[in-house]
């Protein structure tokens, strides 16, 4: 019974001692805190400093990510609309520095016919000392295009080709075929002349015909329509 | 009927001049007639009411432009035609530069010199694009092999009845 009644003389005890040191906690926190929080603000204030330095360094994007993707898809949408747009440009510039530059452009076979056509003393006399040359007769008057057709035989490309000249007197049709010679050069295999009105005569200038390789059995069965030949086709 | 075929040289600067005035005045039209409408305050019939007058003020003017320009290349190009005695794209590339240098004269020789070769690139541009155009329809039109004539070695005489690949005595008319 002694025992009992001293058990519950310290519980009592106990219970009288816990909100005493409660209180006594709750001051030491606060004298303990202030300090720490002035503490805390001084290292905001640098953390501050240091995070405006890392400011600059790090990306200052904060757009979100769909606005990221849409601006990526308009520049990459524009930059293959101007690449496209330089690509057309140079297909056009191709084609005609080739035209006019290259030695086998049916421009210049055409231009060393037309040489040769006129200093020629029979066709002065045939049809009228000015000359003149040109292609075929578009829509609109202009004749610079002439006709040409290119092919390989024997493993060599010849091109044939259609102009006129007209003189003072007469018009005479040109046809020509050239070829690749063997030591590369380009040589006519004929170029003759053909007057169109009285008298209705053909002027020779060149004839190799004769000197043509003799062509293999095999392409000697194949055979197209004499219409077919006046189309133009891409030179290989 | 190929007397009656004229040469084309001199009608050509008149047509040419025409077609060009046209050329302006229906594509500056259309582009006028977009801004107008663009510039127009709100309501439908004041839009269409802005980009009729746009067309009427604006279209006469882009088209005698263009006719001045039609007008000089084709003067140009006829000129190169009779004192070359000869047609071919370069005609068509100097007389470019040249319409832009003349049509530029009022504004120095600067002015002159940057015309004239925007001309010329222009003129370029265009005959590369009508060849380029010229080469890929006849691509579909091509021959593997043409017609082997193996009795044209021998005989001179008459060219008409050997078969020859192009008939002469007409004036063919290839598809270009």
């Amino acid at each position: 019974m002694s025992r009992l009644a001293l058990l519950r003389n310290l519980v009592t005890q106990r219970q009288n001692l816990l909100p005493t040191n409660f209180a006594r906690l709750k001051c030491a926190a606060a004298m303990h805190w202030s300090p720490h929080l002035r503490q805390e603000a001084s290292r905001d204030g640098g953390g501050s400093l240091q995070r405006s330095q890392d400011n600059t360094q790090v990306s200052t994007d904060v757009r979100p990510i769909g606005e990221k993707i849409k601006e990526n898809t308009k520049t990459a949408s524009y930059t293959a609309i101007i690449i496209a747009g330089l690509g057309v440009t140079c297909v056009m510039f191709f084609a005609i520095f080739r035209e006019l530059f290259s030695s086998e452009s049916p421009n210049n076979i055409y231009a060393d016919a037309l040489r040769r056509v006129v200093e020629d003393p029979r066709v002065q006399d045939a049809i009228g000392a000015p000359i003149k040359g040109f292609g075929e007769t578009s829509r609109r008057g202009r004749r610079q295009h002439v006709a040409h057709s290119s092919y390989e035989r024997n493993g060599k490309p010849h091109m044939r080709m259609q102009f006129y000249v007209q003189g003072l007197r007469n018009k005479a049709t040109v046809q020509l075929e050239s070829r690749r010679s063997d030591s590369g050069k380009l040589e006519y295999r004929y170029l003759f002349v053909q007057l169109d009105h009285y008298p209705r005569t053909t002027i020779i200038l060149e004839d190799n015909r004769a000197f043509d390789p003799t062509p293999e059995p095999a392409s000697a069965g194949s055979s197209f329509g004499n219409l077919a030949l006046m189309s133009n086709s891409r030179d290989k | 009927m190929e007397e009656y075929s004229r040469e084309p040289c001199p009608h050509r600067i008149v047509d040419d001049c025409g077609g060009a005035f046209i050329m302006g005045c229906v594509g500056g039209g259309l582009f006028q007639g977009l801004k107008g409408f663009r510039n127009a305050p709100q309501g439908l019939g004041r839009r269409v009411a802005g980009s009729v007058a746009a067309i009427k003020t604006k279209s006469p003017v882009i088209g005698g432009s263009f006719a001045a320009w039609g007008a000089v290349f084709s003067i140009v190009d006829c000129s190169l035609v009779h004192f070359r005695q000869k047609e071919d794209p370069w005609n068509s590339i100097v007389s470019g530069a040249v319409t832009g240098g003349i049509l530029a004269s009022r504004n120095g020789a600067a002015a002159m010199a940057g015309s004239a070769i925007i001309g010329g690139v222009l003129l370029s541009m265009i005959e590369g694009l009508g060849i380029f155009f010229t080469r890929f329809a006849a691509e579909q039109f091509r021959n593997r092999e043409p017609h082997i004539m193996p009795d044209a070695n021998e005989g001179y005489g008459d060219f008409n009845s050997s078969g020859f690949g192009f008939p002469g005595a007409q004036q063919a008319t290839a598809t270009s």
